[in-house]
Protein backbone atom coordinates (compact mmCIF):
# COMPACT_ATOMS: atom_id res chain seq x y z
CA UNK A 1 0.00 0.00 0.00
CA UNK A 2 2.79 2.26 0.90
CA UNK A 3 4.07 1.62 -2.64
CA UNK A 4 1.16 2.91 -4.07
CA UNK A 5 0.99 5.50 -1.98
CA UNK A 6 4.67 6.57 -3.44
CA UNK A 7 3.46 5.78 -6.87
CA UNK A 8 0.79 8.20 -6.78
CA UNK A 9 2.70 10.98 -5.07
CA UNK A 10 5.14 10.78 -7.70
CA UNK A 11 2.73 11.16 -10.09
CA UNK A 12 1.17 14.01 -8.37
CA UNK A 13 3.99 15.80 -8.06
CA UNK A 14 5.50 15.96 -11.67
CA UNK A 15 2.27 16.11 -12.87
CA UNK A 16 1.95 19.92 -12.04
CA UNK A 17 4.08 22.22 -14.64
CA UNK A 18 4.70 24.92 -12.20
CA UNK A 19 6.72 22.51 -9.93
CA UNK A 20 8.51 21.58 -12.72
CA UNK A 21 8.73 25.76 -14.10
CA UNK A 22 9.96 26.53 -10.24
CA UNK A 23 12.42 23.76 -10.27
CA UNK A 24 14.27 23.96 -13.44
CA UNK A 25 14.42 27.67 -12.46
CA UNK A 26 16.07 26.73 -9.12
CA UNK A 27 18.15 24.20 -10.45
CA UNK A 28 19.17 26.35 -13.74
CA UNK A 29 20.16 29.97 -11.45
CA UNK A 30 22.71 27.72 -9.18
CA UNK A 31 24.27 26.38 -11.86
CA UNK A 32 24.83 29.65 -14.15
CA UNK A 33 25.25 31.74 -11.24
CA UNK A 34 28.42 29.48 -10.46
CA UNK A 35 29.73 29.31 -13.73
CA UNK A 36 29.50 32.77 -14.66
CA UNK A 37 31.03 33.64 -10.73
CA UNK A 38 33.71 31.16 -11.88
CA UNK A 39 34.13 32.15 -15.29
CA UNK A 40 34.56 36.06 -13.89
CA UNK A 41 36.72 35.09 -11.26
CA UNK A 42 40.56 36.26 -10.92
CA UNK A 43 43.99 34.13 -10.63
CA UNK A 44 43.31 35.34 -6.63
CA UNK A 45 39.90 33.69 -6.39
CA UNK A 46 38.88 30.08 -5.22
CA UNK A 47 42.07 29.22 -4.63
CA UNK A 48 41.54 25.71 -3.01
CA UNK A 49 38.25 23.12 -2.91
CA UNK A 50 37.28 25.27 0.15
CA UNK A 51 36.67 28.37 -1.56
CA UNK A 52 34.38 27.27 -4.58
CA UNK A 53 32.37 25.20 -2.23
CA UNK A 54 31.92 28.68 -0.31
CA UNK A 55 30.52 29.49 -3.72
CA UNK A 56 28.50 26.69 -4.61
CA UNK A 57 26.82 26.47 -1.35
CA UNK A 58 26.22 30.45 -1.07
CA UNK A 59 24.30 30.06 -4.48
CA UNK A 60 23.14 26.96 -3.61
CA UNK A 61 20.81 28.04 -0.74
CA UNK A 62 18.54 30.08 -3.02
CA UNK A 63 17.85 26.84 -5.13
CA UNK A 64 17.13 24.91 -1.84
CA UNK A 65 14.90 27.25 -0.86
CA UNK A 66 13.08 27.29 -4.46
CA UNK A 67 12.82 24.10 -4.14
CA UNK A 68 11.32 24.16 -0.46
CA UNK A 69 8.42 26.37 -2.24
CA UNK A 70 7.68 23.42 -4.72
CA UNK A 71 7.32 21.02 -1.60
CA UNK A 72 4.66 23.93 0.03
CA UNK A 73 2.82 24.36 -3.44
CA UNK A 74 2.47 20.77 -3.44
CA UNK A 75 1.16 20.34 0.10
CA UNK A 76 -1.06 23.41 0.07
CA UNK A 77 -2.33 22.65 -3.13
CA UNK A 78 -3.97 19.41 -1.35
CA UNK A 79 -5.94 21.87 0.28
CA UNK A 80 -6.51 24.56 -1.86
CA UNK A 81 -8.13 22.06 -4.31
CA UNK A 82 -9.51 19.61 -1.86
CA UNK A 83 -7.48 17.01 -3.43
CA UNK A 84 -6.61 16.23 0.13
CA UNK A 85 -9.89 14.15 -0.02
CA UNK A 86 -9.66 12.17 -2.70
CA UNK A 87 -6.02 11.57 -1.33
CA UNK A 88 -7.24 9.89 1.80
CA UNK A 89 -10.26 8.47 0.00
CA UNK A 90 -7.52 6.38 -1.70
CA UNK A 91 -5.49 5.82 0.94
CA UNK A 92 -7.12 6.23 4.22
CA UNK A 93 -4.42 6.16 6.09
CA UNK A 94 -3.82 9.46 6.47
CA UNK A 95 -0.32 9.03 7.85
CA UNK A 96 0.58 6.98 5.10
CA UNK A 97 -0.45 8.89 2.56
CA UNK A 98 1.46 12.29 4.28
CA UNK A 99 4.76 10.36 5.17
CA UNK A 100 4.55 9.03 0.88
CA UNK A 101 4.49 12.79 -0.01
CA UNK A 102 6.72 13.63 2.37
CA UNK A 103 9.26 10.53 1.06
CA UNK A 104 9.02 11.71 -2.49
CA UNK A 105 9.06 15.51 -1.61
CA UNK A 106 12.32 15.15 0.37
CA UNK A 107 14.45 13.09 -1.88
CA UNK A 108 13.31 14.41 -5.25
CA UNK A 109 14.63 17.78 -3.69
CA UNK A 110 17.77 16.07 -2.65
CA UNK A 111 18.46 14.57 -5.57
CA UNK A 112 17.97 17.96 -7.50
CA UNK A 113 20.64 19.41 -4.96
CA UNK A 114 22.78 16.50 -5.38
CA UNK A 115 22.72 17.27 -9.07
CA UNK A 116 22.74 21.04 -8.73
CA UNK A 117 25.84 20.28 -6.23
CA UNK A 118 27.62 17.99 -8.86
CA UNK A 119 26.57 19.96 -11.73
CA UNK A 120 28.10 23.13 -10.71
CA UNK A 121 31.28 22.06 -8.74
CA UNK A 122 32.45 19.60 -12.10
CA UNK A 123 31.56 22.87 -14.48
CA UNK A 124 33.31 25.52 -12.06
CA UNK A 125 36.54 23.12 -11.58
CA UNK A 126 36.47 22.87 -15.59
CA UNK A 127 36.38 26.34 -15.99
CA UNK A 128 39.16 27.64 -13.19
CA UNK A 129 41.24 24.41 -14.36
CA UNK A 130 43.45 24.50 -11.26
CA UNK A 131 45.02 21.19 -9.61
CA UNK A 132 44.71 22.93 -6.38
CA UNK A 133 41.26 22.52 -6.26
CA UNK A 134 39.64 18.83 -4.96
CA UNK A 135 37.03 17.67 -3.06
CA UNK A 136 39.06 16.88 -0.36
CA UNK A 137 40.32 20.44 0.71
CA UNK A 138 39.39 21.36 4.38
CA UNK A 139 35.59 20.37 4.70
CA UNK A 140 34.60 20.75 0.97
CA UNK A 141 32.71 17.53 0.74
CA UNK A 142 31.23 17.67 3.78
CA UNK A 143 29.62 21.27 3.25
CA UNK A 144 28.57 20.29 -0.02
CA UNK A 145 26.90 16.92 1.06
CA UNK A 146 25.59 19.00 4.37
CA UNK A 147 23.81 21.38 1.65
CA UNK A 148 21.71 18.33 0.05
CA UNK A 149 20.67 17.44 3.85
CA UNK A 150 19.97 20.68 4.30
CA UNK A 151 17.77 20.78 1.16
CA UNK A 152 15.86 17.75 2.41
CA UNK A 153 14.89 19.29 5.52
CA UNK A 154 14.01 22.45 4.47
CA UNK A 155 11.68 20.04 1.86
CA UNK A 156 10.29 19.01 5.16
CA UNK A 157 10.10 22.31 6.99
CA UNK A 158 7.82 23.85 3.64
CA UNK A 159 5.57 20.76 3.93
CA UNK A 160 5.29 21.47 7.86
CA UNK A 161 4.43 24.85 7.09
CA UNK A 162 1.90 24.04 4.46
CA UNK A 163 -0.04 21.54 6.89
CA UNK A 164 -0.39 24.27 9.65
CA UNK A 165 -0.96 27.24 7.55
CA UNK A 166 -3.14 25.41 4.93
CA UNK A 167 -2.44 28.33 2.25
CA UNK A 168 0.60 28.69 -0.28
CA UNK A 169 1.10 32.47 0.26
CA UNK A 170 1.42 32.21 3.95
CA UNK A 171 3.50 29.34 4.22
CA UNK A 172 5.68 30.56 1.69
CA UNK A 173 6.35 34.01 3.58
CA UNK A 174 6.83 32.09 6.63
CA UNK A 175 9.12 30.02 4.23
CA UNK A 176 10.84 32.71 3.00
CA UNK A 177 10.57 35.67 5.77
CA UNK A 178 11.49 33.52 8.63
CA UNK A 179 15.45 33.21 7.73
CA UNK A 180 15.67 36.67 6.26
CA UNK A 181 13.74 39.25 8.70
CA UNK A 182 12.51 37.35 11.47
CA UNK A 183 15.59 35.61 12.97
CA UNK A 184 17.65 38.97 11.91
CA UNK A 185 15.10 41.54 14.33
CA UNK A 186 15.37 38.31 17.27
CA UNK A 187 19.06 38.15 16.95
CA UNK A 188 18.97 41.94 17.52
CA UNK A 189 16.17 41.71 20.14
CA UNK A 190 18.16 39.39 21.93
CA UNK A 191 21.47 41.28 21.32
CA UNK A 192 19.69 44.40 22.93
CA UNK A 193 18.43 42.16 25.67
CA UNK A 194 21.97 41.01 26.53
CA UNK A 195 21.12 37.77 25.65
CA UNK A 196 23.12 36.81 22.80
CA UNK A 197 23.14 33.25 24.43
CA UNK A 198 19.99 32.80 23.13
CA UNK A 199 20.81 33.62 19.28
CA UNK A 200 22.23 30.58 18.90
CA UNK A 201 19.06 28.47 18.95
CA UNK A 202 17.32 30.11 16.30
CA UNK A 203 16.21 27.54 13.69
CA UNK A 204 17.67 28.87 10.79
CA UNK A 205 20.74 30.31 12.25
CA UNK A 206 21.55 26.81 13.81
CA UNK A 207 20.26 24.62 10.88
CA UNK A 208 22.58 27.04 8.04
CA UNK A 209 25.44 26.00 10.66
CA UNK A 210 25.26 22.79 8.96
CA UNK A 211 26.99 24.26 5.96
CA UNK A 212 29.19 26.40 7.70
CA UNK A 213 27.70 29.62 6.13
CA UNK A 214 29.26 31.69 8.83
CA UNK A 215 33.13 30.67 9.40
CA UNK A 216 34.36 32.94 6.93
CA UNK A 217 35.82 35.75 8.61
CA UNK A 218 33.04 35.61 11.31
CA UNK A 219 32.94 34.57 15.25
CA UNK A 220 31.22 31.68 15.52
CA UNK A 221 31.93 30.73 19.25
CA UNK A 222 28.45 31.82 20.26
CA UNK A 223 27.09 29.96 17.53
CA UNK A 224 26.07 25.81 17.93
CA UNK A 225 28.58 23.57 16.23
CA UNK A 226 27.73 22.36 12.38
CA UNK A 227 26.60 18.90 13.64
CA UNK A 228 24.96 20.19 16.93
CA UNK A 229 23.76 22.97 14.67
CA UNK A 230 22.11 20.25 12.08
CA UNK A 231 21.01 17.91 14.42
CA UNK A 232 18.65 21.14 16.51
CA UNK A 233 17.82 22.09 12.90
CA UNK A 234 16.68 18.75 11.77
CA UNK A 235 14.65 18.06 15.71
CA UNK A 236 12.94 21.63 15.00
CA UNK A 237 11.67 20.89 11.65
CA UNK A 238 10.63 16.67 12.81
CA UNK A 239 8.84 18.14 15.67
CA UNK A 240 6.70 21.17 13.04
CA UNK A 241 6.30 18.59 10.98
CA UNK A 242 4.95 16.03 12.94
CA UNK A 243 2.49 18.85 14.65
CA UNK A 244 1.37 19.27 11.41
CA UNK A 245 0.61 15.94 9.95
CA UNK A 246 -1.08 15.61 13.32
CA UNK A 247 -3.22 18.35 12.71
CA UNK A 248 -3.95 16.92 9.36
CA UNK A 249 -4.73 13.29 10.36
CA UNK A 250 -7.21 14.43 13.61
CA UNK A 251 -9.10 17.77 11.30
CA UNK A 252 -11.85 17.08 8.90
CA UNK A 253 -10.18 16.96 5.02
CA UNK B 1 -24.12 -3.24 2.28
CA UNK B 2 -23.46 -0.11 4.17
CA UNK B 3 -25.01 0.35 8.20
CA UNK B 4 -24.20 3.58 9.35
CA UNK B 5 -24.34 3.66 13.37
CA UNK B 6 -25.34 6.42 15.65
CA UNK B 7 -23.71 8.64 13.14
CA UNK B 8 -22.93 12.36 15.41
CA UNK B 9 -20.66 15.00 13.80
CA UNK B 10 -20.79 18.60 15.15
CA UNK B 11 -19.12 21.33 14.02
CA UNK B 12 -18.86 23.53 17.21
CA UNK B 13 -22.25 23.99 18.75
CA UNK B 14 -24.29 22.89 15.65
CA UNK B 15 -25.09 19.15 15.36
CA UNK B 16 -25.02 18.98 11.87
CA UNK B 17 -25.76 14.97 11.69
CA UNK B 18 -27.46 13.81 14.67
CA UNK B 19 -27.50 10.07 15.67
CA UNK B 20 -28.38 8.81 12.44
CA UNK B 21 -28.71 5.51 11.28
CA UNK B 22 -29.32 3.89 8.32
CA UNK B 23 -28.87 0.34 5.98
CA UNK B 24 -28.26 0.46 2.39
CA UNK B 25 -29.02 -2.56 0.10
CA UNK B 26 -27.54 -4.66 -2.02
CA UNK B 27 -28.41 -4.74 -5.52
CA UNK B 28 -30.53 -1.80 -5.03
CA UNK B 29 -30.34 1.91 -5.87
CA UNK B 30 -30.55 3.96 -2.74
CA UNK B 31 -31.77 7.66 -3.06
CA UNK B 32 -30.15 10.08 -0.23
CA UNK B 33 -32.31 12.82 0.14
CA UNK B 34 -33.06 15.91 2.51
CA UNK B 35 -33.27 20.22 1.99
CA UNK B 36 -30.78 21.79 2.33
CA UNK B 37 -27.73 22.10 5.35
CA UNK B 38 -30.02 18.68 6.18
CA UNK B 39 -26.41 16.77 6.76
CA UNK B 40 -26.30 14.68 3.68
CA UNK B 41 -22.73 15.55 2.08
CA UNK B 42 -21.41 15.72 5.70
CA UNK B 43 -23.23 12.27 6.55
CA UNK B 44 -21.64 10.61 2.97
CA UNK B 45 -18.01 12.55 4.67
CA UNK B 46 -18.14 10.86 7.52
CA UNK B 47 -19.22 7.86 5.62
CA UNK B 48 -15.90 7.42 4.19
CA UNK B 49 -13.64 8.76 7.22
CA UNK B 50 -12.89 12.22 5.63
CA UNK B 51 -14.72 14.47 8.12
CA UNK B 52 -14.00 12.65 11.60
CA UNK B 53 -17.58 12.34 13.39
CA UNK B 54 -18.27 12.84 17.06
CA UNK B 55 -20.08 9.37 17.61
CA UNK B 56 -21.09 6.15 15.68
CA UNK B 57 -19.50 4.53 12.97
CA UNK B 58 -20.06 3.00 9.30
CA UNK B 59 -19.49 -0.24 7.98
CA UNK B 60 -19.13 -1.29 4.28
CA UNK B 61 -19.64 -5.42 4.28
CA UNK B 62 -18.91 -5.56 8.07
CA UNK B 63 -15.50 -3.45 7.84
CA UNK B 64 -15.04 0.29 8.89
CA UNK B 65 -13.69 2.22 5.56
CA UNK B 66 -10.24 2.33 6.83
CA UNK B 67 -9.80 -1.56 7.15
CA UNK B 68 -9.99 -1.53 3.49
CA UNK B 69 -6.45 -2.36 1.79
CA UNK B 70 -7.34 -0.75 -1.45
CA UNK B 71 -10.91 1.11 -0.96
CA UNK B 72 -11.07 2.33 -4.42
CA UNK B 73 -11.74 -1.35 -4.72
CA UNK B 74 -14.29 -2.02 -2.71
CA UNK B 75 -15.89 1.54 -2.48
CA UNK B 76 -16.06 3.87 -4.99
CA UNK B 77 -16.82 8.18 -3.80
CA UNK B 78 -17.73 11.03 -5.58
CA UNK B 79 -18.59 13.69 -3.24
CA UNK B 80 -17.78 17.09 -5.18
CA UNK B 81 -16.72 16.69 -8.84
CA UNK B 82 -14.33 19.49 -8.45
CA UNK B 83 -12.19 18.11 -6.08
CA UNK B 84 -9.33 17.87 -8.93
CA UNK B 85 -6.15 20.19 -9.12
CA UNK B 86 -7.19 22.21 -11.93
CA UNK B 87 -3.35 22.54 -13.65
CA UNK B 88 -3.57 18.40 -13.91
CA UNK B 89 -4.54 16.87 -17.18
CA UNK B 90 -8.00 14.04 -16.39
CA UNK B 91 -5.55 11.22 -17.76
CA UNK B 92 -2.86 12.07 -14.78
CA UNK B 93 -5.44 12.53 -12.30
CA UNK B 94 -7.11 9.12 -12.82
CA UNK B 95 -3.56 7.88 -13.29
CA UNK B 96 -2.40 8.86 -9.51
CA UNK B 97 -5.39 7.34 -7.98
CA UNK B 98 -5.20 4.27 -10.08
CA UNK B 99 -1.52 4.22 -9.10
CA UNK B 100 -2.45 4.71 -5.28
CA UNK B 101 -4.48 1.59 -5.32
CA UNK B 102 -1.86 -0.37 -7.04
CA UNK B 103 -5.37 -0.53 -10.47
CA UNK B 104 -3.11 -0.70 -13.95
CA UNK B 105 -2.80 2.07 -15.91
CA UNK B 106 -5.18 0.36 -18.84
CA UNK B 107 -8.09 0.56 -16.12
CA UNK B 108 -7.36 4.44 -16.63
CA UNK B 109 -8.13 4.26 -20.49
CA UNK B 110 -10.98 1.97 -19.90
CA UNK B 111 -13.19 4.53 -17.50
CA UNK B 112 -12.52 7.47 -20.02
CA UNK B 113 -13.28 6.18 -22.67
CA UNK B 114 -16.67 4.25 -20.51
CA UNK B 115 -17.27 8.46 -19.90
CA UNK B 116 -16.76 9.79 -23.56
CA UNK B 117 -13.75 11.57 -22.28
CA UNK B 118 -10.93 10.18 -24.12
CA UNK B 119 -10.77 12.77 -26.31
CA UNK B 120 -10.04 15.39 -23.90
CA UNK B 121 -8.15 13.40 -21.67
CA UNK B 122 -4.76 15.01 -22.29
CA UNK B 123 -6.78 18.62 -21.30
CA UNK B 124 -5.73 20.06 -18.29
CA UNK B 125 -9.25 20.36 -15.74
CA UNK B 126 -9.30 24.00 -15.58
CA UNK B 127 -10.64 23.97 -19.16
CA UNK B 128 -13.38 21.29 -18.54
CA UNK B 129 -17.15 22.30 -18.41
CA UNK B 130 -19.02 21.37 -15.37
CA UNK B 131 -20.43 18.31 -16.53
CA UNK B 132 -16.84 17.07 -17.87
CA UNK B 133 -15.67 17.53 -14.30
CA UNK B 134 -18.39 15.32 -13.29
CA UNK B 135 -17.75 12.54 -15.78
CA UNK B 136 -14.28 12.65 -14.57
CA UNK B 137 -15.83 12.26 -10.74
CA UNK B 138 -17.67 8.97 -11.97
CA UNK B 139 -14.96 7.59 -13.83
CA UNK B 140 -12.45 8.09 -10.99
CA UNK B 141 -15.98 5.98 -8.78
CA UNK B 142 -15.53 3.16 -11.52
CA UNK B 143 -11.95 3.10 -11.90
CA UNK B 144 -11.43 0.07 -9.17
CA UNK B 145 -14.51 -1.42 -10.67
CA UNK B 146 -15.65 -1.40 -6.62
CA UNK B 147 -19.05 -2.75 -5.15
CA UNK B 148 -20.37 -0.04 -3.49
CA UNK B 149 -20.55 3.14 -4.44
CA UNK B 150 -21.73 6.38 -2.62
CA UNK B 151 -21.95 9.96 -4.87
CA UNK B 152 -23.34 13.24 -4.04
CA UNK B 153 -25.04 15.31 -6.90
CA UNK B 154 -23.58 13.42 -9.77
CA UNK B 155 -26.10 14.54 -11.99
CA UNK B 156 -24.58 18.32 -11.24
CA UNK B 157 -24.08 20.16 -14.21
CA UNK B 158 -24.61 17.23 -16.64
CA UNK B 159 -27.40 17.63 -19.71
CA UNK B 160 -30.27 15.51 -20.06
CA UNK B 161 -27.95 12.76 -21.83
CA UNK B 162 -25.94 12.85 -19.76
CA UNK B 163 -28.05 12.51 -16.57
CA UNK B 164 -30.05 9.92 -18.30
CA UNK B 165 -26.75 7.92 -18.56
CA UNK B 166 -26.10 8.36 -14.60
CA UNK B 167 -29.27 6.80 -13.93
CA UNK B 168 -28.69 3.98 -16.22
CA UNK B 169 -24.83 3.36 -15.23
CA UNK B 170 -26.28 3.27 -11.49
CA UNK B 171 -29.54 1.01 -12.17
CA UNK B 172 -26.63 -1.29 -13.71
CA UNK B 173 -23.87 -1.27 -10.70
CA UNK B 174 -27.56 -2.02 -8.89
CA UNK B 175 -28.40 -4.85 -11.32
CA UNK B 176 -25.21 -6.31 -11.22
CA UNK B 177 -25.40 -6.67 -7.18
CA UNK B 178 -23.72 -3.62 -6.13
CA UNK B 179 -24.77 -1.01 -3.60
CA UNK B 180 -25.21 2.58 -4.57
CA UNK B 181 -26.29 5.26 -2.20
CA UNK B 182 -26.60 8.78 -4.05
CA UNK B 183 -27.90 12.10 -3.32
CA UNK B 184 -29.65 14.34 -5.55
CA UNK B 185 -31.72 17.40 -5.45
CA UNK B 186 -33.64 16.31 -8.95
CA UNK B 187 -36.82 14.46 -7.25
CA UNK B 188 -37.72 13.72 -10.56
CA UNK B 189 -34.66 11.85 -11.56
CA UNK B 190 -35.10 10.00 -8.27
CA UNK B 191 -38.74 8.74 -8.84
CA UNK B 192 -36.58 7.12 -11.87
CA UNK B 193 -33.43 6.22 -10.53
CA UNK B 194 -34.02 4.84 -6.99
CA UNK B 195 -35.15 2.25 -5.60
CA UNK B 196 -35.09 3.05 -1.77
CA UNK B 197 -34.89 6.33 -0.21
CA UNK B 198 -32.91 7.45 3.17
CA UNK B 199 -34.52 10.98 3.82
CA UNK B 200 -33.09 12.89 6.75
CA UNK B 201 -33.46 16.67 8.54
CA UNK B 202 -31.84 18.68 10.48
CA UNK B 203 -29.41 15.76 10.60
CA UNK B 204 -31.90 13.23 11.99
CA UNK B 205 -33.73 10.08 9.93
CA UNK B 206 -37.23 11.04 9.06
CA UNK B 207 -37.67 7.80 7.05
CA UNK B 208 -36.16 5.37 5.17
CA UNK B 209 -38.52 2.89 3.28
CA UNK B 210 -38.73 1.70 -0.60
CA UNK B 211 -39.46 5.02 -2.92
CA UNK B 212 -43.01 4.08 -3.91
CA UNK B 213 -44.14 3.48 0.36
CA UNK B 214 -42.02 6.81 1.56
CA UNK B 215 -44.71 8.60 -1.09
CA UNK B 216 -47.81 6.71 0.08
CA UNK B 217 -46.66 7.23 3.54
CA UNK B 218 -46.56 11.33 3.27
CA UNK B 219 -48.11 12.59 -0.32
CA UNK B 220 -50.87 14.06 -0.78
CA UNK B 221 -53.66 11.53 -1.75
CA UNK B 222 -57.38 12.12 -2.72
CA UNK B 223 -59.96 10.16 -4.40
CA UNK B 224 -60.65 11.88 -7.95
CA UNK B 225 -64.38 10.65 -9.35
CA UNK B 226 -65.89 11.22 -12.75
CA UNK B 227 -69.48 11.42 -13.26
CA UNK B 228 -72.51 12.96 -15.12
CA UNK B 229 -74.46 13.60 -11.62
CA UNK B 230 -71.33 15.38 -10.13
CA UNK B 231 -73.60 17.44 -8.41
CA UNK B 232 -75.68 15.51 -7.04
CA UNK B 233 -72.56 13.43 -6.31
CA UNK B 234 -70.82 16.04 -4.07
CA UNK B 235 -74.30 17.23 -2.38
CA UNK B 236 -74.99 13.77 -1.06
CA UNK B 237 -71.18 13.73 0.35
CA UNK B 238 -71.57 16.84 2.12
CA UNK B 239 -70.10 16.08 5.70
CA UNK B 240 -67.95 13.76 4.88
CA UNK B 241 -65.78 15.35 2.41
CA UNK B 242 -63.17 18.07 3.53
CA UNK B 243 -62.75 20.32 0.04
CA UNK B 244 -63.84 19.60 -3.18
CA UNK B 245 -62.26 20.57 -6.44
CA UNK B 246 -63.86 20.32 -9.40
CA UNK B 247 -62.02 19.57 -11.81
CA UNK B 248 -64.46 20.24 -15.38
CA UNK B 249 -67.99 19.62 -15.47
CA UNK B 250 -68.19 15.74 -14.55
CA UNK B 251 -64.85 15.29 -12.80
CA UNK B 252 -63.98 16.65 -9.23
CA UNK B 253 -60.96 15.91 -6.80
CA UNK B 254 -62.22 15.26 -3.08
CA UNK B 255 -59.98 15.76 -0.56
CA UNK B 256 -60.78 13.81 3.42
CA UNK B 257 -62.41 10.35 1.98
CA UNK B 258 -62.16 7.24 0.92
CA UNK B 259 -63.03 5.50 -2.18
CA UNK B 260 -65.32 3.19 -0.06
CA UNK B 261 -67.01 5.89 1.28
CA UNK B 262 -67.65 7.66 -2.35
CA UNK B 263 -68.78 4.02 -3.65
CA UNK B 264 -71.06 3.22 -1.13
CA UNK B 265 -72.58 6.70 -0.88
CA UNK B 266 -72.88 6.78 -5.03
CA UNK B 267 -74.36 3.21 -4.52
CA UNK B 268 -77.27 3.93 -2.07
CA UNK B 269 -78.26 7.51 -4.24
CA UNK B 270 -78.15 5.42 -7.28
CA UNK B 271 -75.82 7.66 -8.43
CA UNK B 272 -73.54 6.60 -11.92
CA UNK B 273 -70.06 6.45 -11.57
CA UNK B 274 -67.90 6.72 -14.73
CA UNK B 275 -64.54 7.08 -12.56
CA UNK B 276 -63.48 6.21 -8.77
CA UNK B 277 -60.03 6.09 -8.05
CA UNK B 278 -57.47 7.08 -5.22
CA UNK B 279 -55.04 9.33 -6.19
CA UNK B 280 -51.23 9.98 -4.98
CA UNK B 281 -48.87 12.63 -5.26
CA UNK B 282 -45.59 12.86 -6.48
CA UNK B 283 -42.45 12.16 -5.05
CA UNK B 284 -41.79 16.02 -4.50
CA UNK B 285 -45.15 16.59 -2.90
CA UNK B 286 -44.07 13.39 -0.51
CA UNK B 287 -40.47 15.10 0.11
CA UNK B 288 -42.05 18.41 0.78
CA UNK B 289 -44.53 17.44 2.77
CA UNK B 290 -42.18 14.95 5.15
CA UNK B 291 -39.45 17.48 5.45
CA UNK B 292 -41.82 20.46 5.62
CA UNK B 293 -40.37 21.71 9.14
CA UNK B 294 -36.80 20.70 9.05
CA UNK B 295 -35.53 23.42 5.88
CA UNK B 296 -32.82 25.03 7.22
CA UNK B 297 -33.12 28.08 5.16
CA UNK B 298 -36.28 28.10 3.32
CA UNK B 299 -37.54 30.91 0.80
CA UNK B 300 -40.70 32.68 1.32
CA UNK B 301 -43.58 31.70 -0.72
CA UNK B 302 -44.54 32.37 -3.80
CA UNK B 303 -47.64 34.92 -3.42
CA UNK B 304 -50.26 33.18 -5.27
CA UNK B 305 -48.49 29.68 -5.35
CA UNK B 306 -49.72 28.50 -1.90
CA UNK B 307 -51.47 25.65 -3.16
CA UNK B 308 -48.45 23.71 -3.51
CA UNK B 309 -46.95 24.09 0.48
CA UNK B 310 -47.29 21.38 2.64
CA UNK B 311 -49.53 21.95 5.36
CA UNK B 312 -48.08 23.80 8.30
CA UNK B 313 -49.84 21.11 10.60
CA UNK B 314 -48.62 17.75 8.47
CA UNK B 315 -45.89 16.04 10.62
CA UNK B 316 -44.20 13.07 9.25
CA UNK B 317 -44.17 9.65 10.66
CA UNK B 318 -41.59 9.04 13.06
CA UNK B 319 -40.36 12.39 13.16
CA UNK B 320 -40.27 14.37 16.52
CA UNK B 321 -41.12 17.75 16.57
CA UNK B 322 -38.60 20.42 16.58
CA UNK B 323 -40.48 23.38 18.46
CA UNK B 324 -42.97 24.48 15.14
CA UNK B 325 -43.18 25.16 11.81
CA UNK B 326 -40.00 26.73 10.28
CA UNK B 327 -40.47 29.39 7.65
CA UNK B 328 -43.40 28.88 5.21
CA UNK B 329 -41.36 26.67 2.77
CA UNK B 330 -41.63 27.26 -0.63
CA UNK B 331 -43.76 26.15 -3.64
CA UNK B 332 -43.66 25.85 -7.19
CA UNK B 333 -45.70 28.27 -8.84
CA UNK B 334 -48.81 27.03 -10.71
CA UNK B 335 -50.27 24.77 -8.43
CA UNK B 336 -49.90 20.99 -7.12
CA UNK B 337 -47.44 19.00 -8.99
CA UNK B 338 -49.62 16.69 -11.18
CA UNK B 339 -50.81 13.08 -9.54
CA UNK B 340 -49.29 10.05 -10.57
CA UNK B 341 -51.12 6.40 -9.66
CA UNK B 342 -48.32 4.56 -7.84
CA UNK B 343 -45.85 7.54 -7.01
CA UNK B 344 -43.08 5.61 -8.90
Amino acid sequence: MFAGALRAEWIKLTTIRSHFVLAIVAVAFSFLVVLLTANAASDFDFATGEDLADLVVGVGLVTIMLLAVVSVLATTGEFTYNTLRPTFAAIPNRWSALAAKLVINVVTNMVLTAITVIVGWVGASAILDRSTITLSDGGARGQLMALVLLSGLLSMLGMALAMLMRNSAAAIAILLLWPFVVESLLAGFFSVLGQEGLVKFLPYIAGFRMVNLFDEGSDTSDLLSPTVGGIYFACVVIGLWLLGALSTDRRDA
Amino acid sequence: MIEVQNLTKRFGAQVAVDDLSFEVHEGRVTGFLGPNGSGKSTTMRCMVGLDRQQRGETRFDGKEFAAHARPLTQIGSLLDAGYVHPARTAHNHLRWLAASNGLPKARVEEVLEMVGLSPVAKRRVKTYSLGMRQRLGIASVMLGDPHTLILDEPGNGLDPEGIRWVRDVLRLFAGQGKTVLVSSHLLSEMQLMANDLIVIGRGRLIDQCPVGEFVRRHATRWVRVRSPQLGRLTTALQGQVQSVETVDGTTADLHGVTTEIVGEVAAAKQIVLHELSMQTGSLEDAFLRATAHTGEYAARAVPGAEAGSPPQDYQPQGYPPQGGPQGSGWAPPGGPPPPSQDGR
